[in-house]
């Protein structure tokens, strides 16, 4: 059984395949032939479909398992290759080229924003679950923080030549001081570091936070453009219902 | 703000998708042909939300007097049906024109338009073996290799009637008399082009 990433992907593939196509296929006639807009009228049911996600998203207010995401993302590549089709890779006319080119834009924002959006998430999900438990540990040593402070004031007087008290001479009371440190010194390092890329991923989030912004309004367009198609093709005539 | 951004950018759309219903060109679905390029508005042939008729078509393109007509394309007397075979916007480079055979009816001989391959061979009425959709004989097979009557289906070519010809083709072989029907002694069924004479044809062959 295949699960939802191996379609997504499958999908995906076979949407790419078709669209470069057009470097070995082109029909002048095709995509006005019955066969042709009934696949051009199929792709767009589908892909009106697409907008159900977001209605219930945002107006039902629904989200999680109650709203499934996959179901867009099946629409949204399965109406596109069935337009792609439809198109049987001639580009000529304005209307129909700018309908083609916004939808791939579409998708592809679509599926840049499927991978790469849920990559940042859930990267950024870790890392902040490794930040909180580095943190938790960090203060768990408070005490030996303030042993090593101790330690370091000492072996820095020691070093600088000063009257600290003799604990050089316990061999092992300086190494284990050593070990302490270093350890300590090294959680320290590793939340420095994280709380970095954490910063880091999470302006990244805001910035797809704004993409999904650019996904709706290239939408908008795609569908304007579908309606113009739509419209110019009924006024000047279908040439099957003749 | 945000909402002034977006009913802005609302209307934009809006107002760019009625410019360009509106322009005539933005749905131009390829090139025109030559034979109409001086044809200024898409309405002379498309009828708003009706498309292009045989009305439209005839209005430039009847033929008043009948006798003028070519035979072979004397069914466009029936004056429909001009778009099954006539399709303009095209991409550039293709015919206008492509035959379809369907709308044909029976009084139509094909060898009207067709040059008959078969000499007359098999009479005239080539809708006996011969499909409308498609040319090639639904069910044929050749006969075996064992036949020999190969000139009652095939003309021996001019060149095999021409006695300089024929005297350096049958040059090498065994036997003297032979006749252009004699298919069968230097063809093979299957290959027709592998001669099975005994000489090599190539200094024929070379300039």
């Amino acid at each position: 059984m295949l699960n939802e990433k191996t379609i997504t992907i499958l999908l995906s593939v076979f949407f790419v395949v078709l669209t470069l196509g057009f470097l070995f296929h082109q029909s002048p006639t095709f995509a006005g032939s019955f066969a042709g807009h009934t696949l051009g009228i199929t792709g767009g049911v589908i892909m009106t479909l697409t907008l159900i996600y977001p209605f219930r998203k945002r107006v039902q207010k629904k989200r999680g398992k109650t709203n499934p995401i996959n179901t867009h993302i099946y629409y949204g590549l399965i109406g596109p290759s069935l337009v792609v089709i439809h198109s049987a890779h001639k580009f000529s006319s304005t209307i129909g080229v700018l309908c083609f080119l916004s939808m791939l834009v579409v998708v592809v924002s679509g599926i840049v924003g499927k991978f790469l959006f849920r990559k940042v998430n859930r990267t950024l999900k870790q890392q902040k679950s490794d930040l909180e438990a580095l943190k938790r540990l960090f203060a768990q040593r408070s005490e030996d923080a303030e042993k090593c402070k101790a330690y370091l004031d000492i072996r820095t007087e020691g070093l600088s030549g000063g009257q600290g008290p003799d604990i050089a001479d316990d061999e092992l009371e300086e190494a284990e001081g050593q070990q302490m440190c270093e350890t300590l010194l090294g959680l320290a390092y590793s939340i420095t570091e994280l709380e970095h890329a954490v910063s880091i991923f999470s302006g990244t989030k805001t910035l797809f936070s704004r993409w999904i912004r650019v996904h709706y309004i290239l939408t908008t367009f795609l569908f304007a453009m579908v309606i113009v198609h739509v419209l110019t093709t009924l006024y000047y005539g279908l040439r099957w219902l003749q | 703000m945000k909402r002034t951004f977006y009913t802005l950018g609302l209307l934009s759309i809006l107002a760019f998708s009625i410019w360009l219903f509106l322009y005539d060109d933005a749905a131009e679905p390829g090139p025109l042909s030559p034979y109409h390029e001086d044809v200024q508005a898409c309405t002379a042939c498309h009828r708003p939300w009706h498309g292009v008729s045989d009305e439209q078509c005839l209005e430039c393109h009847d033929a008043p007097d009948k006798t003028a007509v070519r035979r072979e394309i004397r069914f466009h007397e029936e004056r429909k049906n001009c778009l099954v075979c006539h399709r303009e916007h095209r991409m550039l480079g293709t015919t206008i024109s492509r035959m379809d055979h369907t709308i044909l009816n029976e009084k139509l001989m094909c060898s009207q338009c067709h040059f008959d391959r078969h000499d007359g061979l098999f009479g005239e009425n080539c809708r006996q073996c011969h499909g409308i959709t498609s040319w090639r004989v639904q069910g044929y097979r050749h006969p075996g290799a064992g036949r020999i009557d190969c000139f009652k289906c095939h003309k021996p070519p001019g060149s095999h009637y021409d006695v300089r010809y024929w005297s350096l083709i049958v040059k090498d072989m065994s036997q003297e008399s032979i006749a252009p029907e004699d298919c069968w002694q230097c063809h093979s069924i299957y290959h027709w082009r592998e001669l099975k004479m005994a000489h090599n044809l190539s200094p024929l062959m070379t300039p």
